[in-house]
């Protein structure tokens, strides 16, 4: 590395004497030189710019998932190539009631549902209707971690006892949507298993898989 | 002409843009992607039009052109002070009472000018609020008005470049956005609030205001504070150059065109805001800050402590960028290049502080607020919140210390000095590092090669831009020495060292990576340092230089 920068500094002062001569036998050949390595620099930079950076060399290149750079779907704070892809959930939420899980372990998510969407209602869950829901899992196409509940400590009270482990580690509890089932609809559904996974759908769609 | 061709290319695309991202917006929000495209436009509309009432308000001297040019930043800068103001004095934050907040600050504004009117001569200050409307004053600004009308529409096309990370959605975004859910600081309180002892409020606040517009984010207003940005460097770099278009249209692409900027600037961190207000700042202090007695206009006082206090609010180490600041204007003001030093006089130290305090006031009543209001802790990254004892005391040290060396120092100096305050500077920052060297020599290695690396080594945020960054340095370095050192260059010098220091006294390794935090900070400096050295190679090619070979 020291190599190379005292390289770079070298040759970095025999251009400065060129250009030292340069400007000592005339000015208009000084301006033509800077004028030309300015064009030079740009085009370089460019040239660069779009065959190395753009589109997706943040994604390939730096840290992987992590982070992501993308000229698309720049409407929502939300990408499906990004790690944490649960963010797809706050413009989902946002302007629409949600018919919220009255079981126990439904209540650890309540808080966050509460905050993000309009309204919040309670939903009676049978255990057969959970069974149902997650007979239907084949039809819920986005499937996810819920990274929220760990990295944002303002949207819930109290971690279970059971995903506090889980936690540290940093595994989280899985979400699955039903996208299709959400076009145009105002009400949405939200039902927890007993091992804190969340399913979110359409309230109509929901209705129209359960007995309710 | 082609001002009206490019609005009017930018409303198609937006149309279209409608239409492209239709089929992924309706499937997931219950929202019409026509509207919410179109609040996105009228969300910087609103602003844009609140921060130029503002400067209608203030203004003295400053052209149209540029007040239109700083009307965006200045109406993001209100918003984002206002709202935090309202959060700190246990105001709910919510659309209503920000909006009265936004009102109040226009009507005490309106207030004042009259007032002042009525003080000074009050033809002169009818004449101005009437130039406005003035037709020589908008063929000036129109095509600058034209043009930023139709970027508004192409950045809000839902299609622009943008590189996000988990910070930006996790404390900045979604912050943001519970803000104006919770509209108040203490339900944010938590075991672990990370988002209130390491993350400043100037970007969250920001989104929250996109928030209440019931936008997901705030990508929008970055791409256009940064079109903002080039619009006004172009201004500024042709008055440099004597209006001449080719070289002016040359820097602007040198910046534009350079990868450590599209990093920067593309990159949702408070980063590109730090660039922003650092580079208004410093074209305030160029263009239109001195009066016939040297001093500030009351309008570029104004300015200036908005946006210093922007940048306090913006980075963790914002208030260290405003102390080096606030050295520099003293340079520029006291004249003070080697061998030209003259005290700043009592009228000068009013205006320091009137800049200076803002800047203070809000810096101290967060810590207040975070500290002992809401008793704010963090389980990891304690020694990096900004409520732990080191940190406070630091930023203590750093204003008492400015404050001590505006007021009672700088005239010492002045008067028993040889040589220019700056040489002082630089020779305090070196004997600093050589005791830090000392002390912990392989740190210091360490992180002087870290930053290296992190400009040249592939995959690199500079990309091919450390090269020609280093061309035009070299130029620069062409002129006389006494030219070259100027207040200017400590202004881009003394950022980059003092930063350095600064990481190397708290103890902190850089690491090689894109997100290093002082490689970002380097990238902050750009614009400023672009347009110095365009202004320093004007000034050798201007430089009357005897032809030796005509000579010969």
């Amino acid at each position: 590395m020291f190599k190379e920068a005292f390289v770079g500094l070298l040759c970095f002062a025999l251009l400065f004497f060129l250009c030292y001569r340069i400007k000592k036998q005339s000015n208009r050949v000084l301006t033509i030189v800077i004028g030309f390595c300015l064009f030079l620099g740009i085009i370089a930079n460019l040239i660069y710019n779009c065959i190395i950076m753009f589109p997706d060399y943040y994604m390939e290149v730096v840290s992987g998932t992590y982070r992501y750079g993308t000229f698309s779907e720049n409407l929502f704070a939300y990408n499906d190539e990004f790690m944490y892809r649960d963010t797809v959930l706050f413009p989902i939420l946002r302007g629409r009631n949600v018919s919220f899980d009255d079981s126990t372990n439904a209540a650890f998510y309540e808080k966050f549902f509460t905050l993000y969407s309009n309204s919040i209602t309670p939903l009676s869950v049978s255990d057969l209707d959970r069974k149902t829901v997650i007979d239907h899992l084949g039809d819920f196409s986005w499937k996810g971690d819920f990274s929220c509940m760990k990295v944002m400590d303002y949207v819930k009270d109290d971690v279970p006892e059971a995903l506090i482990e889980p936690f540290s580690e940093n595994e989280f509890p899985a979400i699955y949507i039903h996208t299709d089932s959400l076009h145009g609809q105002s009400d949405l559904a939200v039902v927890v298993s007993a091992d804190y996974t969340v399913y979110l759908m359409s309230l109509n769609y929901y209705k129209s898989i359960t007995s309710s | 002409m082609f001002a009206g061709i490019f609005l009017l290319f930018s409303i198609i695309f937006f149309m279209v843009s409608m239409g492209i991202n239709r089929r992924y917006f309706e499937t997931l929000a219950y929202d019409s992607v026509i509207f919410y495209e179109i609040r996105q436009v009228l969300s910087i509309l609103v602003l844009f039009l609140y921060g130029f009432l503002f400067h209608l308000l203030i203004r003295r001297s400053v052209s149209l052109r540029f007040c239109l040019l700083l009307a965006l930043p200045t109406g993001a800068a209100l918003w984002c002070i206002s709202g935090l103001f309202l959060l700190m004095a246990g105001i709910p934050y919510n659309l209503p009472l920000a909006g009265l907040t936004q009102i109040a600050i226009l009507g005490l504004t309106y207030l004042f000018r009259k007032i002042r009117m009525a003080k000074d001569s009050i033809n002169s200050h009818a004449n101005d609020l009437k130039s406005f409307f003035l037709f020589s004053q908008w063929e000036d600004a129109l095509p600058y008005f034209i043009t930023l009308l139709g970027f508004i529409f192409l950045c809000s096309s839902g299609l622009i470049y943008v590189f996000v990370s988990y910070d930006s959605y996790f404390y900045f975004t979604t912050y943001g956005n519970t803000l104006t859910i919770v509209q108040n600081l203490k339900d944010i309180v938590g075991d672990n609030s990370y988002t209130l002892t390491n993350i400043s409020q100037f970007l969250p606040l920001l989104n929250s205001y996109t928030s209440f517009w019931g936008l997901d984010q705030c990508f929008q207003m970055q791409a256009i504070l940064t079109v903002n940005m080039l619009m006004c460097f172009h201004s500024a770099i042709r008055v440099e150059f004597d209006n001449k278009r080719s070289w002016s249209i040359l820097f602007l692409f040198t910046l534009a065109a350079s990868t450590s900027f599209l990093v920067a600037s593309t990159w949702i961190l408070a980063n590109m805001y730090c660039m922003l207000y650092l580079f208004f700042a410093f074209l305030l202090v160029q263009n239109f800050v001195l009066d016939q007695d040297g001093l500030p206009i009351s309008e570029a006082r104004i300015l200036l402590s908005l946006y210093l206090t922007a940048l306090t609010l913006l980075r963790k180490d914002g208030i260290i960028f405003v102390c080096l600041f606030l050295f520099y204007l003293l340079l520029k003001i006291s004249g003070n290049i080697i061998g030209a030093s003259c005290d700043i006089k009592k009228e000068s130290k009013k205006m320091f502080l009137t800049i200076f305090l803002p800047s203070i006031f809000f810096e101290a009543w967060w810590l207040f607020t975070v500290r002992i209001v809401l008793k704010a802790t963090v389980q990891r990254a304690a020694f990096t919140s900004i409520a732990n004892n080191a940190n406070i005391a630091f930023v203590a040290a750093a204003i008492v210390g400015t404050c001590i060396y505006l007021f009672v120092l700088h005239p010492i100096f002045v008067r028993k000095l040889p040589f220019s305050e700056s040489v002082l500077f630089y020779a305090g920052l070196i004997l600093l590092m050589i005791l830090l060297t000392i002390r912990n020599p392989d740190q210091i290695i360490d992180n002087v090669d870290m930053t290296i690396r992190n400009m040249f080594l592939f995959p690199s945020s500079w990309g091919l831009s450390g090269f020609t960054l280093g061309f035009l340095l070299m130029f620069t370095l062409l002129t006389p020495m006494k030219k070259f050192w100027d207040e200017d260059t400590f202004l881009w010098l003394g950022y980059l060292l003092v930063n350095f220091v600064s990481y190397c006294a708290v103890g902190k390794n850089l690491w090689v990576n894109w997100d290093d935090s002082y490689n970002r900070i380097v990238l902050q400096i750009l614009p400023i340092f672009v347009f110095i050295c365009g202004r320093k190679i004007h000034c050798l090619l201007q430089s009357d230089i005897p032809n030796h070979s005509s000579e010969s």
